[in-house]
This record gives structure tokens, sequence and C-alpha cells, in this order.
């Protein structure tokens, strides 16, 4: 059984439309030295503030949805609801047209539900005696409820099954990857999955102590002189339909791709970086493709988890340099940063533009090699011609607490 | 799906044997104040604290150098579980599957202490790792060289079905021989304050609040381990068997239900398993 991708929404600091994803990605760029950034860093807490949080305007938007669910929103959920939204008009449904169906609502986030009103928990934890009603509001921030809330308010009356998956970078993946098999066994109509996730000074503090962090405010991925990543927010929905049900709903209409396989795997190494020998990706690739019955050489680009750390893109770099020596490997951290929960869902995304507009993103922020690992990533805009007839692509994603998912991606026929 | 074994660590007991027999008996749970500064003044409200956790690490120290209350919740009642178990998980595929609504909360709660305290200069990495919500999952899978997928589910709603069609999605798809099901919550400090707040005036003079046991937030882990049908041991489970049980612990009246259905659950096992012997 085929799960097809029918529709998308993304949001990112690269921009808050697919169209707008697609005119940074695929314009070339010269050595990485063009940088599309569409919103500006802002300072948000002044004296306390990290000095360069990349956020998303979505004021009118918080604005807007507020009103239209009449209750306080939280930025996660309105990512989530924009990228939503952006997937129903992409994938050319109505939203009457999900009257009495089954829907599955299945997203990733990490920090996201963790409570947000950081005003609340510095006077809670500091004994101030904070008034505890937005916080009571942000506890019920389960950006997949709030989904729900909107198809509601939108006057849908439907079968609802929500999920919120958090398995750190990996969420979004997982959450697609989870949604891919549960559609095929669940008899849902329409899965809508991916991920969201704001940008939260704790996590950036985090993150900052686990010296993770790049100290120029930009991701290099696979690059001699990466020092980091870069912390940023977005949100990513992807609809998924079983594919004769969508050849039902639009007749002959052609998806974006499909995902046709998932794995994920845990490495007992250590909470917070990957082991050298990259055990988890070496075993969750084996599987993956000996389900699939895939070989290495059929894969025609993998999309890299890459976020720019020394750690984490020697492990994935010296792996794919090992396993995938005539694949091309492309990495887009250095356009969007790592918006953690959300990251894998709007990979798969670039890969599902990839497929359409024959063309591979460059490694934005990738200049020299570094030797000790080898690989030399896409630097340009790359055309690329598929091994065999529909191109195949990987999209890896890596977490805290050793966490490993692949989802397996196939283009479309011409 | 076959349910291999099972435990539980609750206010009542820390293994579920002991907490049906105090529950049984009437013994009351163990009770903790919590104090908040509210309205001017120090306010105590009582909670249900689980018994404390003691774990023999199956790993040596230092692979785990600090854990979390859920880390040490979850690992307990894995413990007691593991004790009864009838398999061999050594060379097995195991995956981990964690429902929770508030995840490590004390430990997030105490990160953030460190942050304000030190004016946003005293960002503990250790602490900030412990707080990642798969943590409680990553933790346990590294304390017992379990590799495989782990899934944490962060909901309040429909938790229980979830994890059952996860965890019956991984055994036949052969991602995994045996899936653990792990679901609980450590008392979270919001919760308590907000019951607090909403009860005390600003000229009251309530100092200790002692709220119905039916409306306290209960802090209690329980696991579960499942294997395909073809397993030669343990009991069926599913879900259409234990619907009765969910939906009554659905409706216990605490908005932290998923750890409530949790116990409930291994208390039905546990009393299946009494009268089966």
């Amino acid at each position: 059984m085929s799960v097809c991708v029918t529709g998308m929404g993304a949001l990112s600091i690269l921009g808050k439309s697919l169209s707008a994803h697609a005119q940074v990605l695929f314009s070339p760029t010269q050595n990485g030295e063009k940088v599309a950034l569409a919103y500006a860093p802002r300072v948000d807490r002044l004296s306390q503030t990290p000095p360069d949080l990349r956020m998303i305007e979505i004021e009118d938007e918080i604005a807007h949805f507020q009103q239209l669910l009449n209750c306080p929103l939280s930025r996660n959920g309105v990512l989530a609801l924009c990228a939503f939204e952006e997937s129903l008009v992409s994938a050319q449904l109505d939203i009457s047209e999900l009257q009495g169906k089954k829907i599955a609502f299945i997203l990733g986030t990490t920090a996201g539900c963790s409570g947000t009103d950081t005003q609340y928990i510095e006077d809670f934890v500091m004994d101030r005696s904070p008034d505890p009603s937005s916080f009571r509001v942000m506890l019920r921030q389960n950006p997949a409820e709030v989904l729900r809330k909107y198809c509601v308010a939108r006057g849908v009356s439907a079968s609802f099954e929500l999920m919120l998956v958090n398995n750190a970078c990996t969420s979004a993946t997982d959450a697609l990857g989870l949604a891919s098999k549960l559609l095929e066994t669940e008899d849902y109509d329409f899965a809508f999955a991916g991920g969201t996730d704001e940008i939260l000074f704790q996590t950036y503090y985090g993150f900052a102590s686990l010296q993770l962090l790049s100290s120029h405010f930009r991701s290099s991925p696979f690059d001699k002189n990466r020092d980091g990543l870069l912390l940023t927010e977005g949100a990513a929905i992807l609809c998924l339909e079983k594919a004769e049900k969508f050849n039902k709903r639009r007749l002959g209409a052609k998806a974006f791709g499909e995902i046709i396989g998932y794995e994920s795997v845990t490495e007992t190494f250590h909470q917070t970086s990957s082991s050298p020998e990259a055990e988890g990706l070496t075993e969750a690739t084996r599987k993956l493709l000996g389900k699939a019955q895939f070989s290495s050489s059929d894969i025609d680009f993998i999309s890299a988890h890459a976020t720019g750390t020394p750690n984490n893109d020697a492990t994935e770099g010296a792996f794919f340099l090992k396993n995938f020596p005539n694949t091309k490997i492309t990495a887009t951290k250095g356009y969007t940063g790592h918006c953690l929960g959300a990251v894998g869902a709007l990979e798969v995304i670039f890969c599902m533009l990839s497929f359409a507009e024959k063309k591979l993103p460059a490694t934005l922020g990738f200049v020299e090699a570094d030797p000790s690992i080898g690989i030399v990533p896409v630097k340009e805009v790359t055309p690329f011609v598929p091994f065999k007839k529909v191109p195949i692509a990987l999209s890896t994603s890596v977490g805290f607490g050793g966490v490993n998912s692949i989802l397996l991606l196939r283009g479309v026929a011409e | 799906m076959k349910l291999l074994t099972f435990g539980a660590i609750t206010p009542f007991g820390s293994n579920i044997a002991e907490h049906c027999l105090n529950k049984s008996k009437q013994v009351a749970p163990r009770v903790e104040y919590l104090e908040y500064f509210i309205h001017g003044a120090k306010r105590k409200i009582a909670v249900h604290r689980a018994l404390s956790p003691t774990i023999k690490l199956p790993v040596p120290d230092g692979v785990l150098r600090r854990m979390g209350l859920s880390t040490q919740l979850a690992l307990s009642c894995i413990e007691e579980a593991c004790s009864s178990l009838q398999v061999d998980l050594k060379n097995k595929k195991i995956a981990l599957l964690v429902g929770t609504t508030q995840g490590p909360s004390s430990t997030n709660i105490e990160y953030f202490k460190r942050l304000v305290s030190f004016n946003y200069r005293g960002a503990s990495p250790n602490l900030f790792a412990q707080s990642v919500y798969n943590n409680i999952a990553s933790s346990v899978a590294l304390a017992h060289s379990w590799n495989g997928p782990t899934c944490t589910l962060v909901q309040e709603e429909g938790l229980w079905p979830s994890l059952m069609k996860i965890a019956k999605l991984w055994l036949q798809e052969a991602s995994a021989d045996y899936v653990w099901v792990i679901v609980g919550n450590e008392m979270s400090l919001h919760v308590p304050y907000f019951q607090l707040y909403d009860r005390v005036k600003e000229d009251s003079d309530l100092e200790v609040f002692t709220p119905r046991i039916s409306d306290m937030p209960d802090e209690a882990y329980s696991c579960f381990l499942l294997g395909p049908n073809t397993s030669s041991n343990g009991a069926d489970f599913d879900l259409k068997n234990t619907s009765g049980i969910l939906s009554r612990a659905e409706h216990v009246g605490c908005s932290l239900s998923p750890e409530r259905i949790g116990v409930s659950l291994a208390e039905f096992f546990y009393k299946e398993k009494s009268l089966n012997v």
C-alpha cells in the first residue's frame, strides 16, 4: 500500500510559505555567501536575552487564530495552524471536505509542550506567586489538539485521533513515520503529520550550556570550520493519504511523492552525543533498506540531519561516505537553522520540492571539506537525474537520547 | 499482543503487590506537603507522592551519572516487572514507549530555577539534558542497553489507545521483539499550585489545604512488557478486554489521568494473576 504526500505547509526563518522556501532553496548561491533570511533576528528580553533568537513574525497570525478559536494560543500552536492551513490549500482540500472523515493529527514537538509562558515559570520558581491562568492555558496547548479545535471552530465534525510525539530532534520524522505506517493499518482518510516548535530562551541556554551553538550564528553543515548549530523555530505539516483514496478524490492529479519506509533505532551510547561509529544510523538504514528491498545504490540523494555541530556531522558524514559513496548529500540547516521538533518534516518537504524541481538545494554554509571526514555535499543548486525512473531519497534525523530515525521517500513518475 | 510482565510504583506501594495490599487494607497513601508563596503568605497543600524508588542499575556506575525522578520511578517498576519475567531479553530488540503529560517536570523546574537564579548564566547542561521529555525513554534504554525504537507521547487524551497502536505496529513490523509501555507522571509542582491558588483568597487564613483524594494529582509510574501474539508466555493484552478499565479510569476526575489508568491496569492484571494462581 502506498502513502502519498498530497499537501504540504511550511514556515521557517526562510519564509512563511512553500513558494517562499522553494524560491530561496533553488536559487543559485555563491559558495554559501548568499543568505536569504526572510526575518531579522529579534531581541526579546533585553539584557537577559540570547543575542540572536531568530523568530518568525507571526503576530498577525496569532491575533487572527486567537480570534477564530476564541482562546489564547501559544506561538507553537499558531505555527502549527499556519502550516496546517497551507497544507489544506496545497492538497486542494476545502476544510468542509474533512466533514465526517477519520482524521489523524500526528505532530512532533520538543520544548513547545513544556510550558511556554516563561514569565510565569520565572515568577513561579522565584516564589513571586504568579497568577497561574496564563500557564494553565499553556499546559493545554497540545498542538495536535489546537488543530482539532481549529477544525471544530470551522464547523467540521469528524473523528479525530491525536498524537503528540516528543522525541527531541527526531520528533517530526517519527511523527511522519508513524503516521505513514498507521495510515496503512488504521484506515484514516487523512493523516496530517509533521512538527512544530517555537524557540524558547530556556532551550537556547540549554544548547548553549552544552556548547552546541554556533558562535557565528549560522550553521555550516559538514564544513571544516563548523562550530555548532543555529537554533530557530518553525513548523511543517504534510497531508498524507492512501494512494487509492487520493486517486479517487482527485482523479488524475499527482501527489508530491510518497513515504515508502521508516525506521527508528535508539543507540545506547550517550544522552546528547552520537556514537562515533554511527551505530544507530547503520542499524536503522540496514533495516529500512532491507524491508524496502533497496540497496544503497538505489538512493539518488540524502537530506542529511547535519546540524553543523562537530560531533553530529563527523558521525553522519563518515557514515554516508562509507555506505553511500555514489549518493548526493544535501543539508539545509544553513538556510533554516535547527527548528528542533519541526525540522524533520521541513526537510521531507524540501525533498518533495526537490523531486518536483529535479534539483537539490545547496548545502549553504559549506565552504571547505573537513579532512577528518572527507565528505563533500552538494555546494550549489544541483540538477539531478534519477538512477531509475522515479527518484528515491532518504531523510535522516538524529536526536538527544540516541534516537536515529530515517524516512525513505519516493518521487512520482513522469 | 501478549502481556509478559508488569510493575508499578505508587503512593500506596513500591510494587504492585504492596500497592494492592495497602489499598485493600485502606492504608493511607504517602502524603507530602508542598509549600507555596501565595498572596503574601506561605501556604501548604497535601499531595500524594510515590514511595521513594530504590534501583539496582544493570549498568556500571557512571553510565547514568544522574537521573531525574521520572526515570527513577520508571526504572523502579521495570526492575519489579523483570523480577517475575520468564523470558530472556538478552540480545532481543526491545522498544520503549513512554506516555506522560508532564514529563520530567521537577528536573525542568530545577533547570529553570538555576537559570533564573544565576541571571540566565547558570544553565546546567546536565539538568537541561535530563529535562528533555524523551530523557525518560533514553535513560531507561541506556540503563538496560535496549536499542530498539523509542517513542515518547506527551498527551492526556487518547494516550493509551495511541500507545497500543504504536506497540502493535512495532511488533507486527518486527521493529521490536518486545515493547515496554511505560506510563506515568511525577508530581508536577504546578498542578497543586493551581489548586491552592484557586482555593486561597487574598484575605484567607487557610494555611494547609488537603484536597479530596479523587482530586489529588497522583505520582505514579507503571510499566507493561508486551510481546507478539505468537509469544508462548503471557496473557492476552487487548484494549477491548481492558476498555472498561480505561473508561473508568478516564473518569476518575483528575486531569492527570494517564498514570491512574496505568495503575488501574496493573491492579487488574495483578488480581487476574492472583486468581489464576
